[in-house]
């Protein structure tokens, strides 16, 4: 797809134009929604309105290149939105969920080692490894400079190795291999 | 690539869903044919955005928000943002005055005071201003790391309630409060890490039982079918009261039930029939091969410990957005009125009391009314609500009493009343006692 060549039209106000657009991105803007909601409904709807938002306010993006980062960044925001709509911010009910059993991290999966660290550098780290998606689309996305982002990376990725490592050094010491 | 960023990968990269891609069809299906260029509004969405970025940062009504901020010093956090049991707890002047810096990351937290009662704890907090991509109504949790520590101990449930407020320096101040299942030490090291394992403390507070206790040991058998509660213990104190349970839950009545989305829950009602509004409640287990859970129920605390403790257990059903509920709405006129009814029950307000701008209800059941259960607001013509407090809810001889307060409810305005009743709980007679508390 020629992404400058669609965007032009879509600004000049061609739909077919756009949601050819928005095809092209879908899955970035999903995965960019699930990082934040952890929930597939939710999602739809954070892309639903980013959707409806961005045909609305096109008019004021000039690069065509930019079209990326700023279509994930009101992904994210109406993720948040929908947060704050739902009320899912950190509850007590959320923080009362056992992270870990009494018997060590044979049950630990990933989502739950992403729960061990804060929620920015969790949310951060997923953002990274969906496929596409560089530091430096993230420094836009989030609009930090690209050296936070990398340093928060690297400071994020030590974490969960370490716990990578305590888990496997568990279950060599529980002698199961899970 | 190592083992744990191909499962990063793979979790960060689901596919997209049929549910989405019906969704992007219909969206697409709103957009207008045409879209029209907008002139000159985007001073209008700035100012828009602006409004709601500012108004997004408080976590309490705007005007305490602002009153906070204007303020130099601050007396007690403990009374600004502590439940109803640290108020109680800080009405009574208790508290140790501490001076605790924990540093990780970018964050540095201070910790100034602490209340502990033996069952749980509250500390106040300063946050200093961190950098992060999370809304602001996510950053005082997002501050904290995951893994809380008394003495060695990891706390699998730590059971963190955190209020706080946005000052002005783009700090955060408030007060956390630990509700921590387990057994907690008349004096302990409550401490904060990276993560659990960790070899690096963020900081230690020595922690030691500030408050005087009324402790009661029950050691009441209950069975229902193939349900057993052991009721072990009960503490009054200045922040909390407290019951401690035994509870076996690995029954194949108990799977039933949870099959049929039931939870079972605990009304605590004291001698005059008043139901402890329950804080919190965590449990932790299993303890054995037999699935024997330890709960803990924190509730509201007491001026004085009654005469005698009852404890209701019962069910409710819950659907996939919480519990099952029905919603009552009429004009109200300022009266006594009957706001909902049913088949074999209706609640009445049975008086209303005005206080200036303070709306005070008392709320009767009659007929088979659910206990509890129930929520009531008023909405003007605006779409405004107003919430009420409540002053006291009692069951009497099986009659259930409600008396409300909604604070800054005009007048002269056109007010509807809502009512929201959730599902009758289900009682269980058979795991109900009477306690006679004796100090």
């Amino acid at each position: 797809m020629n992404v400058v060549s669609e965007f032009k039209k879509a600004k000049k106000g061609n739909s077919r134009a756009f949601e050819r657009l928005i095809v092209e991105h879908k899955t970035l803007m999903f995965r960019a929604a699930m990082s934040v909601l952890h929930n597939e409904e939710d999602s739809a709807d954070a892309i639903q309105e980013a959707i409806l938002k961005a045909y609305r306010s096109l008019h004021s993006l000039r690069e065509p290149d930019l079209f990326k980062t700023w279509l994930l960044r009101i992904v994210m925001n109406e993720s948040y939105q929908i947060i704050r709509k739902n009320k899912k911010v950190t509850t007590l009910e959320d923080w009362n969920q056992p992270l870990i059993t009494e018997q060590g991290y044979q049950q630990v999966e990933v989502d739950q080692m992403l729960r061990l660290l804060p929620e920015d550098q969790a949310q951060l780290l997923t953002m990274f490894y969906i496929e596409g998606m560089t530091s430096n689309d993230l420094a836009q996305i989030l609009q930090i400079p690209e050296n936070t982002v990398k340093t928060r990376i690297k400071r994020s990725k030590e974490k969960i190795r370490n716990l990578y490592e305590e888990e496997e050094a568990t279950k060599w010491k529980n002698g199961k291999n899970l | 690539m190592e083992k744990w960023e191909k499962s990063m990968k793979e979790f960060s990269n689901p596919e997209t869903p049929q549910s989405v891609e019906d969704r992007l069809m219909t969206t697409f299906e709103k957009l207008p044919k045409k879209r029209k260029r907008p002139k000159m509004i985007n001073g209008l969405i700035a100012a828009v955005l602006g409004l709601s970025i500012i108004s997004g940062a408080t976590f309490m009504s705007p005007a305490l928000a602002s009153t906070l901020k204007s303020m130099p010093f601050m007396d007690s956090l403990f009374e600004l943002f502590g439940d109803e049991g640290v108020q109680h707890a800080d009405k009574e002047g208790l508290g140790t005055e501490i001076y605790e810096v924990f540093e990780y990351d970018d964050k540095r937290v201070t910790f100034t005071n602490y209340i502990y009662d033996g069952n749980r704890f509250a500390l106040e907090f300063k946050l200093d201003p961190y950098d992060t991509i999370l809304p602001e109504e996510k950053r005082p949790y997002n501050a904290f790391p995951h893994a809380f520590y008394i003495n060695d101990t990891f706390l699998n449930v730590p059971s963190i309630n955190i209020r706080s407020v946005k000052m002005a320096d783009g700090s955060y101040t408030g007060v956390m409060t630990f509700s921590p299942s387990i057994d907690l030490p008349e004096e302990f090291t409550f401490g904060m890490k990276d993560f659990p394992k960790s070899d690096d403390w963020f900081g230690q507070i020595n922690i030691k039982h500030n408050t005087k206790n009324t402790n009661i040991v029950l050691d009441k058998f209950k069975k229902y079918g193939d349900i057993e509660i052991t009721y072990q213990a009960l503490s009054f104190t200045p922040l909390s009261t407290a019951l401690m349970l035994d509870f076996k839950n690995e029954s194949k009545m108990y799977n039933k039930l949870f099959d049929q989305n039931k939870n079972i829950n605990f009304f605590v009602l004291d001698d005059e029939g008043k139901i402890l509004d329950l804080l919190n409640i965590s449990s932790h287990g299993p303890n054995n091969s037999e699935m024997n859970f330890d709960y803990k129920g924190i509730l509201e605390p007491l001026d004085n410990p009654p005469r005698s403790i009852t404890i209701k257990p019962y069910l409710t059903r819950i659907n996939d957005t919480g519990f099952e509920a029905k919603e009552y709405q009429s004009n109200w006129k300022g009266a006594p009125a009957t706001i909902a009814t049913a088949d074999d029950w209706k609640l009445e307000v049975s008086n209303v009391q005005r206080n200036n701008n303070d709306l005070q209800l008392t709320l009767k059941a009659l007929g088979d009314v659910p206990y509890r259960n129930l929520t009531v607001k008023f909405e003007d013509d605006k779409g405004k609500d107003y919430w009420s407090e409540p002053i006291y809810e009692k069951i009497i001889d099986n009659k259930y009493e409600i008396q409300l307060v909604f604070k800054d409810v005009p007048q002269d305005e056109n007010l509807d009343i809502f009512t929201k009743i959730y599902e009758k709980p289900q009682f269980i007679e058979e795991l109900e006692i009477e306690i006679p508390v004796e100090e």
